[in-house]
């Protein structure tokens, strides 16, 4: 706690909690956390950024098979390498805490589903996000596949234009009762 | 503080029994046999709440006052009724003088005769003396009668209250799922992934139990359509061997039942003599337990084989097979216990008013019940090991064709299930008549549960069939309660209304057992008696008749609202989805 102290100055500290969800402590939490992914360089650098590798290895991404489209999106490095500066790595945890509100996290797990990055829910992006699922398990067979996908479409596509869009995505969502249990990550 | 109340949750789930195993059971096949391992574990826990309240209201007082008498405290025993029996009618049924082989008491040990009947396993060996213990001024007075007779009571009661929750919950858990038939797909896709997942195996699971529900969910829809789409004649071709088939089940059904009955004639009438030959003496004494097992064991392979030609879905299968042979098994014990009845009005011998054969009969259903434990035991245990073991050995290594068209063992639910509620149902009528029958029960539980778990990780493969397994879980609990009320029934008839043997047990004398508490409450004070004597006349059960009814009407209304309430809501759903899309549409317009 106290080395944590010494990188953060009070203002930068009270700027941080009022632009993410998180208390104080909560923020340096975080910072720990961080510092723990890659020791050396933040030690050094509290600004540098943290390669996706490294991120990925925390025990709570480490499992998750989104982990990638996760450090992806979060990421505001130049050279789209998915690298994570702390301020990307804060603002990942505050959308994931519990305190986000639910608008917020449908609009990230949007984006963490769109695979190709098109803004929309196709169904490519829809088969990947399946198989991801199903991971060591193996895959489901084709027939079953193109199966799932044409209840999905039934389900959400409300325009049939055979994807979804970010309000049909987001129509679907909110009535779901699992989503806020299952879109968080405590720290 | 929120978390902390979290983690509390998660540590007493932590701390249930067996919690590991199921989880692995969960993950490699399925919710369906995880529900049947959390059965087992469920009966497991309950069976021991049935021993301890057996074993430390009537037990332990026995054992305790015959020891104290030697012990030179105040105690005195009086029995309760002063009626003696002449020596000629006098309940003997081992002689501990008399010199046997070896072998003799071997057999002795399975059938619970001889020896054993002596024993504080069976029924016989209560008295029917009430204790009263006076040291420093202090008096303590014990009805073993009346004691028994209130644990008994007790133990049924505590277990339909478990029961009815447990089967209560499951059923508003299945509803409330039925009900949620919305976006069903697109909640497993898009949050079916548990973010706070960190461990590699949970993910695992996670990974395969996500694809068995989906794959599940898929089948389903499947068998669906089809069902849908038969044309009518096919209908009708369904329709005749369906009918058909059902006729072959009740005849199966009916001719188990008549082989019950001629067993348990024979047996009861040679169980007595005892030849030389110790493997015939035996059989014949487990004639009916061999012939209930074996019908058991026979039946339901005839009715899996049956059912497929009946082509339900899966869930239906299930379920109607486990009716089926709910049915059979449920009938045997029910039968048994009748033909031990009709034995009893039997013939009569002279000066004595009981059966000849027959002495002492509720010890005589107490070991029925016994020998059907051991056997039902030894017959799953030798299923387990000399044919699933072997089964996959030859599977593995033959390359053969009959191996091949044999398969690999799959874990067949509805027997399972079965196994279990026929043992807790016998494990429920010979608790009262063997009070030492739950630690029995309770072993052989935790045993099955290592067998069975084993025989799946090593023989079985996942079932190629998945289905839906929650409401299953609940159904097993309404089979339960269907195999309570069948364990319940007989054994509360007996004891309101049957003649209690003249020289055995605790209730010796009497007119019926029941005369245990109206004897206890005539001791009581004039206010308490006249208290006890409205509850139990016809008025107060008419009165509790009649509330019980507005009540239950009163349920029914308020089910009947909620209902049309959420059809309204359902459809104001719907509508809102089309009012997005006509405002989307509307937005495409003006932006072209």
């Amino acid at each position: 706690m106290g080395s944590a102290n010494s990188h953060f100055t009070k203002d930068e500290l009270q700027e941080y909690s009022e632009l993410t969800f998180f208390t104080k402590q909560e923020v340096l939490h975080v910072f720990e956390k961080f510092v723990e992914l890659d020791q050396d360089n933040v030690n050094n650098d509290k600004l540098c950024r943290v390669s996706m590798e490294k991120v990925c290895q925390m025990p709570e991404l480490k499992v998750n098979p989104f982990n990638d489209r996760i450090c992806r999106i979060f990421s505001t490095s130049q050279n789209f390498d998915g690298s994570l500066s702390f301020e990307d790595f804060l603002d990942m945890m505050s959308v994931f805490s519990d305190q986000a509100p639910k608008g917020l996290k449908v609009e990230y797990a949007f984006k963490v589903y769109d695979f190709n990055e098109d803004d929309l829910l196709d169904a490519e992006d829809i088969e990947m996000v399946v198989s991801r699922l199903t991971g060591y398990a193996g895959s489901l067979k084709d027939d079953e596949m193109q199966q799932l996908l044409k209840n999905i479409m039934q389900e959400a596509d409300l325009d049939n234009d055979d994807q979804l869009s970010y309000a049909e995505f987001e129509h679907v969502i909110s009535k779901s009762p699992d989503f806020l249990n299952s879109f968080r990550i405590r720290l | 503080w929120k978390r902390f109340k979290e983690d509390s949750a998660d540590m007493l789930r932590h701390v249930q029994l067996w919690r590991t195993s199921i989880h692995e059971v969960e993950g490699r096949f399925g919710n369906g046999i995880r529900s049947y391992f959390a059965f087992l574990r469920w009966l497991f826990i309950l069976n021991i709440y049935i021993f301890l309240l057996m074993f430390v209201f009537v037990c332990v007082p026995t054992v305790a006052f015959e020891s104290l008498v030697h012990s030179g405290v105040n105690i005195s025993s009086n029995s309760l009724n002063g009626n003696n029996v002449s020596a000629e009618c006098a309940y003997n049924p081992y002689d501990p003088n008399a010199v046997n082989s070896f072998s003799q008491y071997v057999i002795w040990f399975f059938t619970g005769q001889g020896f054993m009947e002596k024993t504080l396993l069976f029924y016989g060996y209560y008295s029917n003396s009430a204790t009263t213990i006076f040291s420093d001024g202090f008096l303590f007075y014990y009805d073993i009668p009346l004691a028994y007779l209130m644990v008994a009571f007790f133990y049924f009661l505590l277990t339909l209250v478990l029961l009815v929750r447990r089967a209560g919950a499951g059923l508003k858990e299945s509803l409330l799922s039925n009900e949620d038939r919305f976006y069903t797909y697109c909640n497993k896709v898009f949050c079916g992934w548990d973010f706070c997942i960190t461990d590699d195996h949970s993910a695992e699971l996670k990974h395969s139990s996500l694809k068995y529900e989906l794959q599940t969910d898929l089948e389903e829809e499947r068998i669906r359509l089809r069902q849908s789409s038969r044309t009518s004649k096919e209908k009708w071709i369904l329709y005749t061997k369906r009918f058909f088939i059902n006729l072959v089940v009740v005849g199966i059904l009916v001719a188990s039942l008549v082989a019950i009955f001629y067993a348990a004639q024979y047996a009861l009438g040679n169980g007595d003599t005892f030849n030389n030959n110790f493997m015939l003496d035996l059989i014949v004494t487990y004639l009916t337990s061999i012939v209930i097992t074996v019908a058991n064991f026979i039946a339901p392979l005839i009715f899996g084989f049956l059912i497929i030609y009946e082509d339900y879905s899966p869930a239906f299968t299930i379920k109607f097979t486990l009716i089926r042979t709910v049915f059979l098994r449920l009938a045997s014990v029910v039968f048994l216990y009748v033909v031990v009845y009709l034995q009893i009005n039997c013939k009569i011998r002279p000066n004595c008013t009981f059966c000849e054969g027959v002495e002492c009969w509720e010890t005589y259903l107490g070991q029925e019940m016994y020998k059907l434990t051991i056997m039902d035991f030894f017959i799953v245990l030798a299923v387990t090991l000399f044919v699933e073991f072997p089964r996959k050995l030859i599977v593995e290594n033959c390359s053969c064709g009959l191996a091949k068209w044999w398969g690999q063992q799959e874990f067949s639910i509805p027997e399972n299930v079965l196994d279990i509620v026929y043992a807790q149902t016998i494990g429920w009528i010979g608790a009262f008549y063997a009070p030492l029958l739950p630690v029995i029960v309770v072993v052989k539980f935790f045993i099955f549960f290592y067998l069975k778990k084993l025989s799946l990780t090593y023989n079985c493969r996942p079932a190629t069939r998945p289905y839906r397994a929650s409401r299953s879980g609940t159904f097993f609990y309404i089979i339960l309660l269907v195999g309570f009320v069948v364990a319940a029934f007989p054994v509360v008839v007996s004891v309101a209304i049957l003649e209690p043997s003249k020289d055995c047990g605790p209730f010796r004398g009497w007119t019926t057992m029941f005369y245990a508490i109206t004897a206890s409450i005539q001791t009581q004070p004039g206010w308490l008696q006249s208290i006890l004597w409205f509850v139990g006349s016809p008025g107060f059960a008419i009165i509790i008749g009649v509330l019980l009814c507005l009540a239950l009407y009163y349920f029914v209304a308020l089910r009947t609202a909620h209902k049309k309430m959420i059809s309204l809501l359902r459809d104001q759903l719907t509508l809102e989805g089309k009012d997005k899309q006509f405002l989307l549409s509307r937005v495409t317009k003006l932006t072209k």
